[in-house]
């Protein structure tokens, strides 16, 4: 059985790096190949800018982008992959000389703090809705969330943080737009202090709305559907046959395994979300790794840009891996 | 047909907000595609009527050029549909075809198409979007569309796929088979009609995902148009701060409805279809 | 003999959208301690539903719209129909009144051990038990069911084939001592072998413990072997009852007589019988006899007047009006 298990999960973890280094490889020949090349740029743009020499020129380049333009292409792919293992994933075109990994560094944790929040505030917020929504089928409640859950599922996230800018920023006034700029105030220092905490979350505040407006209604309406289901099924005439609870068979009977085949859309959810950040976080200028991604494609800053985009999309494929690990934890049919 | 139409609007008729969803969308494409012939779009600058409130010459007001909103609402319709329709009739198309290959040939084919499929699933798409819109000019739609359609067929694939696998075991393509009529005509005289369910429903959302990854592009500022759309709007009432002004909130709110009430539709009759074309959710 | 549970004048509806479906019409049956009672009858007949009643257990659109329902014990008597749905959790159901489901059924929650089926059941009807005396209680019955207990209880259901789970189910409803244990076509959709085996080990739990079972089935060869008592069940109405050997051997029912005539035996060498005609539609019944549409016999009078249960010899009941010239 255990073997069975390790197994699976372990083609699984195959899988997974296998995507990781396509998308690797991808980003590599991207930065290479593509119409407008932008190490060819960068190299133009020192020669006609600082007026260097093409040999000084390209050094330069090949220092920044971690490449070393003499060698063989095969080459500089293995130096890259080499690179990348060993955590460097070259220099700023901009900011000259600040390693983009700890760059990102500076980054990536209000990313992972606000989609995180959002992703469990939303799976669980969406969860319990629908099953009310299931247990109350048919009455008012009902309809007036499935309605909700049907609205905001369809308009795109962004829309609804534009919305939600003019709603309470403008027009009602509860949310001090400029306060908010930023994933933090300009002199709190991050540290495990109440103050930082405070502050911290005044800033993700309306971010993290914005993500679970945009995402609840569809955790609702999935949920309401399976729990119908469920409760159809044998083993709930059954429990109720065997005098359980209302508790219990709510929470142990129709909620675990209504819940069960959202697992799946979980996964889907996560890369969702982190997509939608790119456009959230510049709207609400909150600076994590949208924000990030978003600034080095606008300012051609292709070594940030292409180290943010790796790293975004190893996140999502490693929360895609977790995800199916709990699946697989929860549901004992599909470990065989 | 006109007997099979007949059916399809009664049977529509049943499922209120489907057809409330079919209403809008033909109304919506109504106002893009044939207004704009009537009513010409406002491209004047007038510097003394800039941020109107809504007035009977105006009904939306006017942007920070003084130009009139509701035009260029009209006219902004065109491009993200016609972004959207082409998006899905691309990855559609791919999704077919690679779904019916993979189910048909098995083997490495199969193993090939499911793993690319696999990968374009877990990358998250808006990301890489905005990468390769750093890369290649997006101005053109029709660039766009093709883009957008290309990434958007892993789904759709995979169960057009698991519809082969299904209905190659089963009689009618069986007999076809017996009948030695050929790879091409049991995909699609005999596969393709089992599946429009299927591929209708992939149609409509990949339409929808599409409107969402063009419009955050152009929010973004990513795609450099020219030409009016509804994202478009929202970027300058964005960019230009039309939403601090009272009487300038329209310029944001009224394109923010337009794709709001767009996708809504969309996933409405997306929804209602679904009903249709699967008889046994009729029931409930 | 003592009576363990009366059920009087039950009448259960389900509303749907063609109408009211009169699932059970008026039905009144005593169950005495210590016996089986076969229900038979069609699909459709009213039987399922009947037991579900029973425990109240009826789905949202079915609903008990008249009749009492009494439980006895130690010389008690509850109304079940009167009590509170908090009560009948706690106090009756699997607690009293077990039911052991239809094997086709996935009558356990997928994602939990069987020990944890056990340990819910026990836990929510506030009974104190320590671990080890709850384990080998669970061991002993699932013994009892010739199953393998440590296996067993550390399995999750899809681990258990279709006949074990079915034991387990059985060892798991004996886990609170009931009085009354209701089977619902307990081995349908079983191979024959398992069929086998699960009537034997039925039979011997029978010899064992001073249990009462009502057995639904519409296997008659089932019925006959572990019954006592058989009643017959049409359109929602009991038609016929009586101790096996009368039912079996004297039916007096043209309907009870198509059944029994309908399975084939390996001693008589007559020509199977099958009744004519389908069962009726629940919405719009006939008027008269329900099965004066299907029956050789009828007269004008079964078509409008519905024949009530009649005496014919010690406890064997009647209701048709021609049984005396049949």
């Amino acid at each position: 059985m255990r073997k069975i298990f390790t197994h699976y999960l372990f083609k699984r973890f195959l899988r997974m790096i296998f995507v990781i280094y396509v998308v690797v490889t991808f980003t590599f020949f991207l930065i290479r190949f593509m119409p407008s090349n932008p190490v060819e740029i960068y190299i133009e743009n020192l020669m006609s800018n600082y007026s260097m020499s093409y040999e000084d020129a390209r050094n330069m380049a090949s220092s920044l982008f971690s490449i070393d333009l003499d060698t063989p292409l095969w080459k500089q792919y293995l130096i890259y992959l080499k690179n990348l293992l060993r955590g460097d994933l070259g220099k700023s075109i901009l900011s000259s000389n600040i390693p983009v990994a700890e760059m990102i560094s500076g980054f990536i944790p209000w990313t992972i703090f606000s989609v995180g929040a959002s992703l469990i505030i939303s799976f669980f917020l969406g969860i319990s809705l629908g099953m009310m929504m299931a247990y109350r089928r048919g009455g008012i409640l009902d309809h007036c969330m499935t309605t909700f859950a049907s609205i905001v599922s369809a308009i795109p996230s962004y829309l609804i943080g534009l919305l939600l800018i003019v709603l309470l920023g403008v027009q009602l006034k509860i949310v001090p737009l400029s306060y908010m700029r930023g994933s933090i105030s300009p002199g709190v220092k991050p540290g495990f202090n109440l103050k930082f905490f405070l502050d911290a979350l005044a800033h993700a505040a309306v971010p993290i709305t914005t993500y679970v407006i945009s995402t609840v209604g569809g955790w609702m309406l999935s949920m309401k559907g399976n729990t119908l289901n469920v409760l159809g099924e044998d083993y709930i005439t059954v429990a109720r046959a065997r005098g359980l609870k209302d508790r219990t068979i709510t929470f142990k009977y129709v909620g675990k395994n209504a819940m069960l085949p959202l697992m799946t859309s979980l996964a889907i959810s996560i890369g969702f979300i982190f997509g939608g950040s790119v456009i959230i976080e510049n709207i609400f200028v909150y600076k994590g790794m949208g924000w990030l991604l978003a600034q080095s494609i606008n300012s051609r800053d292709y070594t940030v840009m292409q180290g943010v985009f790796l790293i975004i999309t190893v996140s999502v494929v490693l929360a895609n891996f977790i995800a199916e690990l709990l699946y697989v934890k929860l549901d004992p049919r599909i470990r065989r | 047909m006109k007997e099979g139409l007949k059916i399809f609007l009664r049977q529509l008729l049943r499922n209120k907000v489907g057809f409330a969803g079919f209403v809008i969308l033909i109304l919506i494409i109504f106002m893009s595609f044939v207004l704009p012939i009537f009513i010409p779009l406002d491209t004047k600058v007038k510097i003394n009527e800039i941020y109107q409130p809504p007035s009977l010459k105006h009904p939306l007001g006017t942007d920070f050029q003084g130009r009139d909103i509701l035009s260029q609402i009209i006219h902004g319709g065109k491009d993200v549909i016609i972004v959207a329709v082409f998006a899905g009739v691309i990855g559609t198309t791919i999704a077919v075809s690679l779904g019916a290959l993979s189910g048909f040939a098995g083997g490495k084919t199969d193993m090939v198409i499911t793993s690319l499929a696999d990968i374009l699933l877990t990358i998250p798409h808006f990301p890489l979007l905005a990468v390769l819109a750093a890369f290649i000019r997006l101005s053109s739609p029709i660039g766009l569309a093709l883009l957008l359609g290309l990434l958007s067929w892993p789904g759709a694939m995979r169960a057009i796929r698991a519809q082969v696998l299904s209905l190659k075991e089963r009689d009618f393509v069986e007999a076809a088979r017996v009948l030695n009529l050929g790879t091409f005509h049991i995909i699609f005289k005999e596969i393709i009609p089992n599946m429009m369910n299927y591929i209708v429903m992939n149609f409509i959302f990949t339409m929808r995902s599409a409107v969402y990854s063009q419009v955050g592009l152009i929010i973004l500022g990513f795609v450099p148009y020219s030409s009016h759309n509804w994202g478009i709007m929202i970027y300058y009432a964005w960019t230009r701060g039309a939403i601090f002004y009272k009487n300038s909130v329209l310029y944001l709110l009224a394109p923010i409805s337009m794709i709001a009430l767009f996708q809504w539709s969309l996933v409405s009759f997306a929804r209602a279809l679904e009903g249709i074309f699967n008889p046994r959710l009729r029931e409930g | 003999m003592r009576t363990v549970l009366t059920v009087e004048n039950l009448k259960v509806e389900y509303s749907t959208k063609r109408g009211k479906v009169k699932a059970v019409r008026d039905v009144s049956v005593e169950l005495f301690e210590g016996e089986t009672l076969a229900v038979m009858g069609e699909s459709g007949s009213g039987k399922t539903t009947f037991a579900l009643a029973i425990l109240k257990l009826l789905p949202l659109s079915g609903k008990i719209s008249s009749g009492r329902i009494l439980y006895r014990k130690n010389g008690n008597e509850y109304d079940v129909s009167s009590m509170s749905e908090k009560e009948i959790k706690e106090k009756i159901r699997w607690k009293e009144i077990a039911m052991v489901f239809q094997a086709a059924q996935n009558s356990f929650n997928p994602l939990m051990k069987i020990w944890d089926h056990i340990k819910d059941t026990v836990k929510d009807h506030n009974i104190r038990m320590d671990k080890n005396t709850l384990l080998s209680k669970s061991e002993e019955l699932l013994k009892l069911l010739q199953l393998e207990p440590k296996r067993v209880l550390n399995a999750y259901p899809h681990e258990l084939s279709g006949g074990m789970k079915q034991r387990t189910l059985i060892a798991l409803s004996l886990i609170l001592d009931p009085s009354i244990l209701i089977l619902d076509e307990p081995t349908t959709a079983l191979d024959i072998l398992t069929q086998r085996n699960i009537l034997e080990l039925l039979k011997n739990i029978k010899k064992k413990m001073n249990l009462s079972m009502i057995l639904i089935s519409h296997d008659l060869a089932i019925a006959a072997e572990l019954a006592d008592r058989v009643a017959t069940f049409y359109a929602g109405v009991l038609i016929e009852i009586g101790s096996v050997f009368d039912v079996f051997y004297n039916p007096k029912h043209p309907y009870t007589k198509g059944l029994i005539n309908s399975v084939p035996t390996v001693s008589r060498d007559k020509q199977l019988y099958s009744i004519p005609g389908s069962p009726p539609d629940l919405v719009f019944l006939p008027s008269g006899c329900k099965f004066h549409p299907r029956c050789e016999y009828k007269v004008d009078r079964c078509e409008n007047e519905e024949p009530r249960l009649e005496y014919v010899e010690s406890d064997h009941y009647v209701a048709c009006w021609r049984w005396r010239e049949l």
